[in-house]
């Protein structure tokens, strides 16, 4: 018996050794180089803190592009490197505050609704360290800062052009959205969601569900396999990977679609081989993270960013958007696609007024 | 008044739609295979705690397995189920190894065997794939759906019950397998003679570790299956949040049901519906939160009255012999 464990004990190990290797070398490049910005060096170094995990194939991912590309273009003036805090959110608060206390980063780029609260307290503390806050309402009159910058997208503007496309492609005038967390962000979707949708057909019902998880995906599954057993046939999955599940549910019913999130997510079930997912997904409400890194770079480079101010990111610049895949041409018609562009167009230019949670 | 009527509403239109009772019989599934593997390891008094833990790390095996082996079109989901019961077999041996033979409390046993799974699971998923929050780049497909020849033609009842996945029936009919081990077979005496009293089942030659094993093994395989339900057929890839919480309802559900198979079957039953309502629901006007908490609240009363209702019948055994022995002395007396 002892033999037996001894045996299973060294078998295990050399097991975990052959997979740490393996994990080494297949470790992706996007870890930059951990080095800090050394005295004396000019380039520009910037930290991007991940609140999760890379590899969410959306938001998060997306933002690392956006890092890749600056470090593609200016190689020679920033550096860039990406710490992920992982989803245990106990330890964001301490991660945070040694990237703070490390005073590596010339820029500190941190974001969204759950690291609000830390982020307002350690910028007073720290005031002359650069910070751009991502993808959440920042209240400049109750916490001033000279030294934040906060980058809004605009979300609600995005949504109301797949909602715009989910009335169009509906046939049983009943779609809905398929929300994670009720918070600002996620009802500032559903507030452009709605408004298109009605502005295509006022008379579409337009249902708001929600998960209450980002990562729990049979919960998706079974919250849209609910809508669509109720004659809904276009669900706007807005949660991270529990969304994921939404799709699940899609395969098992005929005639209907999801609208993904964030990322093109038609792109990527194709391109991960997963065609039934791809038919399914009509368009995705696309949040070009990356984008928005670059472009606000690029005015950080040209001295043109002003401090102390909310950016808004929408549809005017290309910051978010929706995705055109070969499904969404098999469901829209040519017209009804530049129709699309038009409502795009003039979102851009300020003629139609969306509706927003903020 | 508005909050009732509301609910009636919502009910109302719930009730009348198949697909309702297909999710009740659905999301039931993998909690009565977990609640089963916990109820074998109760009977033998060697509570697995781990159930949950067991049911990750097998989940995620099913589908390496399978995308390994090629998925669905080269068998690969049967093969990733015979590896996940494999695994949490072994996983199931390994807390006897540890909880029997190395000493340690079964308890913690349990619980260190629920933070491994979280942590390994993504460890290894990230090792092996490069992903780090789902499989969906593995394509590593589900276990078939079965329709049942004659009950499927039935209207309303072949929506219900025709078209699970295998392993839905699996489940339930592992209800009948279980209570048959438990209750009618050599095995099952001995396991159930060991875990109502050790030295007495010592005293006749039966050894106890060994039988806790056995026991063990078996929770194990079935959480194993469990693990594999979640990753190839309620969702076709694995996720670090898939399991969410269903080892320990399952958990809940097989002390409610005192480790008895049948009554274990209606608590899941139970919390299934009250799961699918939540989920139908979310589209009145009910608060969201409170309609997400409604089947954890149910299985928490549910073990609370439960556990009043069982304390009752033992203080009546008590007051009982109390007053026989009363009778007794008092005959005595008279004598």
């Amino acid at each position: 018996m002892k033999k037996l464990f001894t045996s299973v004990l060294a078998g295990m190990m050399a097991l975990s050794m052959a997979a740490c290797s393996n994990g080494g070398s297949s470790a992706p490049a996007s870890a930059a180089p951990a080095s800090p910005a050394a005295e004396g060096n000019d380039k520009i170094s910037i930290a991007l803190c991940v609140n999760g995990t890379l590899g969410d194939k959306s938001f998060f991912d997306s933002g690392n592009e956006g890092m890749q590309w600056i470090e593609r273009d200016f190689g020679d003036k920033a550096e860039t490197e990406v710490i992920e805090f992982s989803y245990d959110d106990t330890t964001w608060q301490s991660k945070l505050e040694n990237v703070f206390m490390s005073e590596d980063y010339d820029i500190i780029i941190v974001g969204t609704y759950d690291m609000l609260g830390m982020t307002v307290e350690l910028t007073e503390e720290y005031p002359n360290q650069k910070v751009w806050f991502y993808d959440e309402q920042w209240d400049f009159d109750a916490n001033p800062r000279e030294n934040v910058i906060s980058l809004l997208f605009k979300q609600n503007e995005g949504s109301y052009v797949v909602g715009y496309m989910a009335a169009m492609a509906s046939k049983t005038n009943h779609i809905s959205f398929c929300g994670g967390m009720s918070n600002t962000v996620l009802l500032d979707f559903f507030a452009g969601y709605e408004q298109g949708a009605k502005a295509y057909n006022p008379d579409i019902v337009v249902d708001e569900t929600w998960m209450d998880s980002f990562s729990d995906s049979s919960k998706g599954k079974d919250v849209a396999s609910s809508s669509y057993s109720q004659g809904v046939d276009v669900v706007f999955a807005c949660g991270g990977s529990a969304g994921l599940g939404v799709f699940e549910a899609a395969l098992e019913y005929d005639d209907v679609y999801v609208i993904g999130v964030d990322g093109d997510q038609g792109a990527m079930w194709e391109a991960a081989g997963e065609k039934a997912k791809a038919d399914k997904t009509l368009t995705s409400m696309t949040k070009n993270v990356n984008q928005g890194f670059y472009d606000t770079f690029k005015q950080e480079l040209d001295g043109t960013l002003e401090y102390g101010k909310n950016y808004r990111l929408g549809v005017n610049g290309g910051y978010v958007g929706a995705a055109v895949t070969s499904t969404t041409k098999a469901a829209l018609t040519d017209d009804q696609l530049k129709t699309v562009e038009d409502i795009k167009a003039k979102i851009a230019d300020g003629s139609i007024d969306v509706a927003t949670a903020f | 008044m508005g909050l009732l009527t509301e609910i009636f509403n919502t009910i109302s239109k719930v009730i009348v739609l198949p697909t309702f009772y297909y999710m009740i019989i659905m999301s039931a599934a993998p909690i009565l295979l977990a609640a089963l593997a916990c109820a074998i390891a109760l009977k033998a008094n060697a509570i697995n705690m781990g159930t949950e833990g067991i049911m990750t790390i097998s989940s995620l095996v099913a589908v390496l397995v399978s995308s390994a082996v090629g998925g669905s079109a080269a068998g690969g989901p049967w093969l990733g189920l015979v590896a996940a019961i494999i695994v949490g077999a072994i996983l199931g041996f390994l807390v006897s190894v540890f909880a029997f033979r190395l000493k340690i409390d079964i308890i913690l046993v349990g619980i260190a065997m629920n933070l491994i799974g979280t942590g390994a699971s993504v460890f290894l998923m990230y090792v092996l794939t490069g992903d780090r929050t789902t499989t969906t780049s593995l394509s590593s497909g589900t276990l078939p759906q079965v329709s049942i020849p004659l009950l499927k033609s039935i209207p309303v009842l072949g929506e219900i019950l025709s078209g699970h996945y295998i392993l839905t029936y699996v489940a339930y009919i592992l209800v009948f397998v279980m209570s048959f081990l438990l209750f009618k077979t050599k095995l099952g005496l001995r396991i159930r003679a060991v875990g109502e009293n050790e030295d007495a089942a010592e005293s006749v030659g039966i050894s106890s570790l060994q039988i806790k094993t056995i026991a063990l093994i078996i929770s194990g395989a079935l959480g194993g299956l469990a693990g594999a339900f979640m990753s190839e057929c309620y969702l076709a890839y694995f996720s670090s949040g898939l399991i969410a919480g269903r080892g320990f309802v399952g958990l809940a559900a097989c002390n409610m049901g005192a480790g008895n198979p049948g009554i274990i079957c209606l608590c899941c039953l139970a919390f299934g519906i009250f799961y699918a309502f939540s989920n139908f629901a979310t589209l009145s006007n009910l608060s969201i939160y409170a309609l997400n908490a409604l089947p954890y609240a149910v299985v928490l009363i549910g073990v609370v009255l439960y556990s009043i209702y069982t304390r009752n019948k033992e203080l009546k055994r008590l007051q009982g012999l109390e007053s026989e022995e009363k009778s007794e002395t008092g005959s005595v007396a008279h004598n």
